[in-house]
């Protein structure tokens, strides 16, 4: 296995966030990670990503412990994007993407030429070549999530964290960032990881989901055996039908709130978020 | 761009990028070079440029002009020089670390800090365990001090808000205001004078010895953030990100408040407390050649040495009295500090 996380807890000043949270994830597989405002998802991602220190237990990439590790080394192998992306000075795209490449500086084997290289395909797989010379800040939202997934692929990662990769994007631009991500996925062998709320979007491309619920993971495993109306009511308490669509797979239909978790107030919500 | 589509494209893009951006630093170097021999021909002792390359090369003797050159104007203008590139490019690693376009060493109260920690060794001969360093040496350690101060009072878990940090800043200055005002009446009539010297900002009493006392913890500030460019660069695009990308933020911010604090406190301790040169020079170059430190971290440098010799010169001899320098680049930045908030609003609200 890729990542594998065992046992992971963490808490905010004393308040547990997450408790014994265990699952691993294969080369170039998409996880989708759903659940409820607070629920700990970009907490999750956080500690895999060594930016919080978990209370117990560790993630490990190919059997190697992320604890401990020189951040600089953690970056060469996981790249996170996050949900913000609010930019101060107008850097221009081509130099915003060679950031990425900070994790390899003065490292053996790599050259400006090696970094080069990285940019230039990491554009280019994202579709950023034509603005290279523009600042970021000028960019629609669309672009700048592009920029950002560009800036991750030039630290050349084995796992990319996704934090809400669609938020604030149209429909069509929505699909185009899943189909993108999960082509980089299937070509590239990189093991990703998407927190989102979109239901929709996950069913239809990731490959397993995990829901999380009450400080652990409520269920994993292959997106048609997790999607399942039972499954989102308990999660989310809303009533769903899940169909199977021959030409696009499978797809889920929000209908409405359920009517049976009425008086019992929807939530379970630990802050942060 | 018209059209990046081959890796050699992106190829001679980078090197284009590159030639522009030495050839900006190399003209602002030429530029300050160019200055600094006009500025030497200006006072009150007439001496023209080609005298002045006449006595520096032996070809021309004048007792009078060779000691008002070598001994006064020469180490003053250095010292000017020096003190402009340090609050510049402290001012620039201030302004991307908090990631605020408003922040400098006089905005923060560091500079404040510093003349207070400066007053302390000159009225009571604190810090007197530093031997001749005794000056520079309290205004360092007062630097530090106010810096890690107004950090941590506008640092939480979510980063710095602007607001905070500028508002922890007037809060710290004040203090640090107060604390010297209450020493100026405590003091003999002889320390009141250096003291408010230095509150104002002046280079009138910078000799030789100045520069030699300010050279070498102005030097290794400046080293200091000239060695970080690339994690400046990601850390004003936020700490979170910049920690994703392998930056180790706690030890940068450590890094550049040592580094700001060397160079404010030589400054301060040569020159007092000259406000808004840090805020206004990174903008100015900010703006000429983009957010790049790679590029901007020399360009202050250059700049700002250049620009505080224009100041220095502007206030010594434009007027019919001459004016501490401090008291113009007040003048001038006060008006450019409303522009930067107006013109600057989304990113420091936002």
């Amino acid at each position: 296995m890729k990542l594998e996380v065992e046992g992971l807890c963490f808490s905010y000043s004393g308040k547990p966030v997450l408790e014994g949270i265990t699952f691993s994830a294969g080369v170039g597989e998409v996880v989708g990670i759903i659940g409820q405002n607070g629920c700990g998802k970009t907490t999750l991602l956080s500690c895999i990503n060594a930016l919080y220190a978990p209370s117990s237990g560790e993630a490990r990439i190919d059997g190697v412990s992320i604890r401990g590790m020189p951040k600089r080394d953690v970056a060469k192998k996981i790249a996170f994007v996050t949900q913000s992306a609010n930019i101060t000075f107008p850097f221009t795209v081509f130099d915003t993407v060679m950031m990425g490449r900070y994790p390899w500086v003065g490292f053996e084997g790599n050259s400006r030429e090696r970094d080069l290289e990285a940019v230039y395909r990491a554009m280019r797989d994202t579709g950023v070549l034509d603005f290279a010379d523009r600042p970021v800040n000028e960019l629609s939202g669309g672009e700048r999530r592009r920029v950002m997934i560009a800036r991750a692929l030039a630290q050349e990662p084995e796992v990319l964290l996704l934090d809400e990769p669609t938020l604030h994007l149209d429909i069509s631009h929505q699909f185009d960032l899943m189909e993108l991500v999960r082509g980089l996925a299937a070509e590239k062998g990189i093991t990703v990881l998407i927190v989102t709320h979109d239901i929709v979007l996950a069913a239809r491309y990731c490959g397993r989901v995990m829901i999380l619920k009450d400080r652990g993971i409520y269920r994993i495993g292959d997106t048609e055996k997790i999607m399942l109306s039972d499954n989102l009511r308990d999660a989310f308490f809303i009533d769903a039908d899940v169909s199977r669509d021959e030409r696009f797979g499978i797809s889920v239909l929000i209908v409405g709130r359920d009517k049976r978790g009425e008086g019992d107030p929807p939530g379970g919500g630990c802050g942060g978020g | 761009m018209e059209g990046i589509e081959s890796l050699e494209d992106m190829r001679r893009y980078q090197r284009g990028a590159g030639r522009r951006a030495a050839t900006t630093v190399a003209a602002s170097a030429a530029f300050l070079a160019a200055l600094f021999f006009v500025t030497l021909t200006i006072g009150n002792y007439g001496i023209s440029l080609g005298d002045v390359f006449g006595i520096l090369l032996g070809s021309v003797r004048d007792d009078t002009a060779e000691y008002v050159l070598k001994d006064v104007r020469i180490p003053r203008l250095l010292c000017a020089v020096i003190v402009g590139s340090a609050l510049s490019t402290s001012g620039l690693a201030m302004q991307s670390m908090f990631k605020n376009p408003m922040a400098s060493p006089s905005v923060l109260g560091i500079s404040s800090g510093a003349a207070f920690g400066a007053s302390l060794a000159l009225a009571f001969g604190a810090g007197s365990f530093l031997g001749s360093f005794a000056v520079p040496g309290m205004a360092f350690i007062f630097c530090f001090l106010t810096m890690g101060a107004v950090y941590l009072i506008a640092h939480t878990k979510y980063g710095v808000a602007s607001v905070t940090l500028l508002l922890a800043g007037i809060a710290m200055g004040a203090f640090f205001g107060g604390l010297t005002s209450l020493m100026q009446y405590m003091v003999r009539d002889d320390v009141l004078a250096s003291i408010v010297y230095w509150t104002m900002g002046s280079f009138n009493n910078c000799g030789w010895t100045s520069f030699k006392l300010a050279i070498l913890p102005i030097a290794a500030g400046i080293a200091i953030m000239m060695l970080s460019v690339r994690e400046l660069n990601l850390i004003s695009s936020g700490e979170d990100q910049a920690s994703n990308m392998g930056v180790n933020v706690k030890r940068l911010r450590i890094m550049m408040i040592v580094a700001a604090s060397l160079s404010v406190g030589g400054s301060v301790a040569i020159s007092g407390v000259i406000g808004f040169v840090g805020l206004i020079v990174p903008h100015i170059f900010r703006m000429i050649a983009g957010p790049n430190h790679a590029v901007l971290m020399p360009l202050c440098v250059f700049g700002g040495g250049a620009f505080m010799l224009l100041m220095d010169t502007v206030a010594k001899s434009a007027f019919e009295m001459i004016l501490p320098v401090g008291v113009l680049t007040s003048l001038v930045g006060a008006p450019f500090f409303i522009y930067v908030m107006r013109a600057r609003k989304k990113e420091l609200w936002g």
